[in-house]
Parts: structure tokens; sequence; C-alpha cells
């Protein structure tokens, strides 16, 4: 009888769903989300339009995606992947050979879709960062933290704009400019 | 025979005038796609230079590709851009990088970057790939050292964490 634990796109298939990320702004961490819905309620009452795409990033998720990672190219012995909380999978087939098969499906196109190594660790995880896209036309009016009318009128007219960072950190959202969409207690 | 061998000299020269048209693609997940320039008229069937430096290491990897259906316009494909879905060679490569469209320049190829000609000047441009907290920056430099000037840049979004090697 096949053992449904053993690691591959199998496994990925049947199990993948319980360690969901989400893109909603409820789920983020308490101090953080009041910041977050301050800021955008203030975006959207001077009519920008914002598009929330990530928020908290599941643990779970991203240790299964880490490991496929590092076995599939050898870079963690399947007998050396240490347990992961919330999920139940064996890495080791008894053949390495077709252990790192199964990571190459878990981490391919049918899989997770990975290219590069994936973080342990990382603000979404902490529930501390969202991305989002954020668009306006013409001049933006926006009122910062203390209440104080910002007028925005320089380009870019996206999150890209330095202004607009200004005024997020007012109110606790923190810019990560490597990122277009990223925004966190910290800027990372 | 002499006009033949005028021919032979004429169209090289030709072709190093023309540079190549610079675009991104991104290979992630089941849908590979390309964003190139409107201004160089790709469509689809046209044949296309890909290249993907490694943003963690040093390797490069090279492919042709055929450009496939135009894609409708998106988040990431603003005014001026054209997007392509793309038929990919095997085995299938995974990742973010250039995409070159129209004459193929020579490519100088060293430890994880590409040199070549995207002017037309007769200097080559360096192309280099990082990776951010969740993205891959694609830039294309112009000179060295203090003379260096970004000319094109890029972000391709990964949609999760990763270790950033930019500086």
């Amino acid at each position: 009888m096949a053992d449904d634990k053993l690691s591959g796109l199998d496994w990925f298939k049947k199990n993948q769903a319980k360690y969901p990320n989400s893109s909603k702004v409820e789920d983020l961490e308490s101090g953080f989300k009041a910041k977050v819905k301050a800021f955008i309620a203030a975006l959207e009452e001077a009519g920008a339009k914002v598009k929330v795409s990530s928020t908290l990033r599941n643990p779970t998720r991203a240790a299964l995606m880490h490991w496929s990672y590092k076995v599939a190219n050898g870079k963690c012995k399947p007998k050396d992947v240490p347990k992961i909380a919330g999920a139940d999978i064996k890495w080791d087939h008894g053949d390495d050979k077709k252990s790192i098969e199964a990571a190459k499906e878990m981490a391919g196109p049918s899989g997770f879709g990975i290219a590069f190594q994936p973080s342990l660790t990382s603000r979404h995880i902490e529930g501390k960062a969202v991305d989002m896209t954020i668009t306006w036309k013409r001049t933006l009016t926006i009122k910062n933290k203390k209440g104080e009318d910002v007028t925005i009128e320089k380009n870019p007219k996206n999150g890209n704009n330095k202004d607009l960072h200004k005024v997020g950190a007012t109110y606790g959202v923190v810019k990560l400019a490597s990122d277009p969409p990223h925004w966190s207690t910290d800027g990372k | 025979m002499r006009a033949a061998i005028a021919a032979l000299l004429v169209v090289p020269a030709i072709a190093l005038a023309d540079p190549p048209a610079l675009g991104t693609a991104i290979l992630l997940g089941e849908a590979a796609r390309i964003k190139l320039p409107a201004e160089a008229g790709a469509r689809t069937g046209d044949g296309v230079v890909l290249i993907l430096p490694d943003p963690a290491g040093d390797r490069v990897a090279l492919a042709l590709a055929t450009l496939g259906p135009a894609l409708e316009g998106g988040e990431d494909l603003p005014e001026g851009w054209q997007g392509f879905t793309l038929a990919l060679p095997a085995p299938k490569l995974a990742g973010a990088g250039f995409a070159l469209a129209g004459p193929l320049p020579v490519l100088d190829i060293g430890a994880g970057n590409v040199r070549l000609d995207l002017t037309g000047d007769g200097t080559a441009e360096t192309l280099g790939a990082c990776l951010t907290t969740e993205g891959v920056a694609l830039t294309a430099v112009a000179g060295e050292g203090a003379e260096a000037e970004t000319i094109w840049q890029d972000y391709v979004y990964l949609g999760y964490d990763v270790e950033p090697t930019c500086k």
C-alpha cells in the first residue's frame, strides 16, 4: 500500500490547501492591522485605488517550500530535513534519487512553482507586512495620521511615490523601496 | 562572385547598427511570459533569446524560445509594453531574467552577468539580476564604477519571501 505521507506531487495536491497564505488585512498581527486599515482608509478617502495581494504567509507552507527547494537542488539530504510543525510528510523515500525527484515535483511548476530558495522567516510570516498596489489619477490629497492634508502632485502616481511613503510612515506603515508592493512595520 | 562577397561584408555591419529590444522574461509557475517594448513590433512566432543570470550565484542560463499568443494588458503590463506567452524548449527553465528580440548581438558572458551592446553605440552594457525581499531586480547598466548608470530596470514579483542578494 502506498505511503501517503511521502513527498511529491501527490502529497502536494492532497495537502497544500491546508497551509494557505492570506490576502486579508484582517489576518495581520493586531497592532499592524490597525495601522494598515487606517492608512488604506485614508488612501481610499483621497480617491486612490488600493488592491491588497498578500498579508499573512503561512509558516508551514514557507517551510515546505524551503525544504522542497533545498532537497530538489541538492542542498540538503532528504534524511536531514527537520520535522516541519503541522505537516505530516516524509522526504526520504529510501532512495535518494526518488526523494530528490519528489522534491523537484513539489518545487516545480505544478507544485509550489519555486525558482529561488524561499526564506523561513519574514515580516509576512509574522503578519507584519502587506503587499498592495496603490494607484491614483491626477493629484492625491491625503490625510496623514495627524489629520493634516498632504497634497501629492509629483509622479509616479502609485505606491512607489516617495511623498506617499512619508504619509504611510506617519501611520506606522513603512515602505520597502526594493519591492514595489511591499510595506511593513519597519520597512523590512 | 564579387557582389556575393560584398553582400556578406555589408550584412553584418547593418546587424551591428540595430540593437535588440530588451524585455523581461518571467518563468514562474506554469505560465511563462515575456514583456517587450511595443516599439519592438514583436509578433507571435518570433524568436527571442532568454538570458537568466542566477541572482543568487554566478551562472547564466541562455535559451532560444518562441513567442506565443499575445496577452491582454494587466497590472504588470504598463502602457507601451506588449506581453506574450512563451513556448519554451525542454527542459524548462525557471526564474526571471531578460528577453532579447531582434538582431542577436554578441554576448560576453562572465561571472553572473552578461555584457552586450544594447544601444548600438559600440560599447557594451551589463545585464544583472539580484534577489530583493520577495522579487528579482533586473538592471541594465552602462559604464563602470563611478560612471555606471542604470539605463533600464524591471522588477519581477515572486509572491514568496527569499533571502536578498541585492547590495
